[in-house]
């Protein structure tokens, strides 16, 4: 055992988290014990905050204070226009770009049989429902990753919503994250050359 | 093209091993097992994005160590002189392979962006079992030819690869608890990336078929036509495009619903097509003489060869011949190095010199002739040219 207790805690709590390797854990647990007592209170105190304050929107999933969340409870939002995001993530980076003015949903994942994520692992009972209830959704826009999974999670995602005669579009969304390079450029092509992927 | 410099670090059974090649003849001797084809096979992994024998990159990482690199320095006139490509595999500590290419000292998004940059034509000891083997090694052989043909053919692939996978992923789960309409959804995308693998397929079949029926005509001396046809678990005519492709693929897929259900695998699509050959109508898998079905392998690398030369504009690929010479009869290596291009560059291995080597090597252009013995490379002179007997002296 080379360090004390303490510390070999902190770098296992730092090592847990994702991206973090051994070297930037100690490097991390290191950075924190130079920083004075009120700065890692107040760190201490955010990781706290955060966790105990936020929850989730049970509108549109969006990560939330509040229920419903800002932009659900925003009036000067368009309510007939509803955008579709795998995860919260990615509807702050469609926020960022200040273009899209309707309401969001939050699938909270996409469909991977492989790695065991079905269509009942994700929020699609609740958007369904969202459309069928009384609704002022009139159009909504799949922002999903060009992958094997953004693509399977599209496509079953038009056939549910099909029946609800809500006009369905879905976008292209650049590479974010979870998209993959080599498929999104093989479909591209796919598509450039047969135009009919069902949608 | 041809490679000037390999350096492979901790790949395979090489610590530490620099090549400088030469630009026309590179001979590769030594027992078997000693190294010779892990030479071959990191021109080929840097050439196809993959290696020829093994689908499990990690396995390219020499024993017990923690990465493998492989660097090929090439000179090319197409790419206006040099072309520098490097694949970097590191085990994480979480041991999750990491595999970075680089294209000229720039990492590349992904290993798509290497392949072709280097084109090769290879010709293994095992493609001369090919007629007699499972489709799959008919099927690789295609799709290997076409991806040096046609670099886009690795994406295709690999999209198709990953449909595949989901929907496997799938299908492993209990019948009942398949979701139908997220199966649906992936006979959907199986049949549009399936059908762009297909066309590509039956495109390139198109234009290597004359080539290979003349060089087989050329080799086997005689009146037999070679005829190839593409096998697909759904209907194919000349008449089809990508669309009409598409929908019957779909079709076929949803006729099988039940049996992919029970069986729990993916029963249709072109992970399952072939490529038959005919000789004078007769299936030459069933019915062609050993020495027919060699001929036939033979008349395709030629044709491979031809055609690849043409899709890069004069520009000749480099061969890479495991271990395959001493496997063919004295007519057919003739055949063999006679059509190759002079200016091509080669290298290939071997366990022992016969004559018809010798004759080659003796032939125009330089050579450089390397021993090769558990993990070390040392080249060795030749005495050739000029002189009525061969021989090789060893340098030390
Ligand atoms: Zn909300």
């Amino acid at each position: 055992m080379i360090y004390t207790k303490p510390l070999a805690r902190l770098i296992e709590e730092f090592q847990k988290l994702p991206g973090i390797g051994p070297k930037s854990a100690q490097r991390l647990a290191f950075h924190i014990l130079k920083r004075s007592e009120a700065e890692v209170q107040g760190f201490s105190a955010a990781l706290i905050d955060a966790k105990e304050r936020i929850g989730t929107c049970s509108q549109c999933f969006n990560l939330s204070c509040e229920d419903p969340c800002e932009l659900c409870a925003n009036p000067s939002r368009d309510h007939m226009l509803m955008c579709v995001v795998p995860e919260p993530r990615d509807l702050f980076a469609l926020e960022r770009t200040g273009e899209y003015k309707g309401i969001y949903h939050v699938l909270e994942g996409l469909i991977s049989p492989i790695e065991g994520v079905g269509p009942q692992d994700l929020r699609i009972t609740e958007l369904v429902n969202r459309l069928t209830a009384p609704t002022t959704i009139q159009e909504v826009i799949l922002a999903l990753p060009p992958s094997v999974e953004g693509d399977t999670t599209s496509l079953y995602l038009s056939k549910v919503i099909k029946p609800t005669g809500v006009r369905l579009t879905r976008i292209a969304f650049g590479l974010p994250v979870g998209g993959d390079i080599e498929y999104a450029d093989a479909l591209t092509l796919t598509r450039a050359m047969s135009g009919r992927i069902a949608i | 093209m041809w490679l000037e410099y390999i350096h492979l670090r901790q790949f395979r059974n090489y610590s530490d091993l620099q090549l400088v090649c030469d630009p026309h003849k590179n001979l590769f001797i030594g027992e078997n097992a000693a190294g010779k084809t892990n030479i071959l096979e990191s021109i080929y992994y840097l050439s196809h994005g993959r290696s020829q024998r093994t689908r499990l990159d990690r396995e390219l990482i020499g024993w017990e160590q923690p990465f493998a690199t492989i660097k090929l320095q090439a000179q090319s006139h197409r790419h206006g002189g040099q072309v520098v490509l490097e694949a970097q595999l590191t085990l994480t500590p979480q041991n999750t392979l990491k595999t970075v290419f680089k294209y000229n000292g720039q990492p590349v998004r992904s290993r798509s962006d290497v392949v072709g940059k280097i084109p090769t034509v290879t010709f293994f000891l095992n493609d001369l079992q090919m007629l007699r083997g499972a489709p799959e090694d008919r099927r690789n052989a295609l799709d290997s030819a076409l991806v040096q043909y046609d670099p886009a053919h690795f994406k295709r692939m690999s999209a198709y690869q990953k449909v595949r996978q989901q929907k496997s992923g799938l299908l492993k789960q209990p019948p009942q608890s398949i979701d139908p309409m997220v199966f649906d959804s992936l006979n959907q995308q199986l049949s549009i990336t399936g059908a762009v693998l297909i066309q590509a397929r039956l495109d390139y079949l198109r234009q290597v078929h004359p080539m290979a029926a003349q060089a087989y005509a050329r080799l086997s001396q005689c009146r037999d036509q070679l005829e190839m046809q593409y096998v697909s678990s759904i209907p194919l005519s000349d008449v089809l495009d990508m669309a009409q492709i598409q929908d019957f693929l779909y079709q076929a897929i949803q006729a099988r619903q039940a049996d992919e259900y029970r069986r729990g695998q993916v029963l249709v699509g072109p992970h399952r097509d072939d490529v038959q050959f005919f000789l004078d109508g007769k299936d030459a898998s069933h019915f062609g003489s050993q020495g027919q079905q060699r001929s036939i392998v033979l008349a395709m690398k030629l044709a491979e060869i031809q055609l690849l030369k043409q899709q890069l504009q004069d520009e000749t690929p480099v061969l890479l011949l495991d271990d395959v010479m001493a496997e063919l009869d004295p007519s057919r290596q003739q055949m063999l190095l006679e059509h190759l291009d002079p200016g091509m560059q080669v290298f290939l291995t071997t366990t022992h010199l016969d004559n018809s080597l010798k004759l080659f090597l003796e032939g125009s252009g330089s050579v450089r002739v390397f021993e090769v013995a558990k993990g070390t490379v040392k080249e060795t002179e030749i005495i050739c040219k000029g002189a009525p007997d061969v021989a090789i002296a060893s340098a030390q």
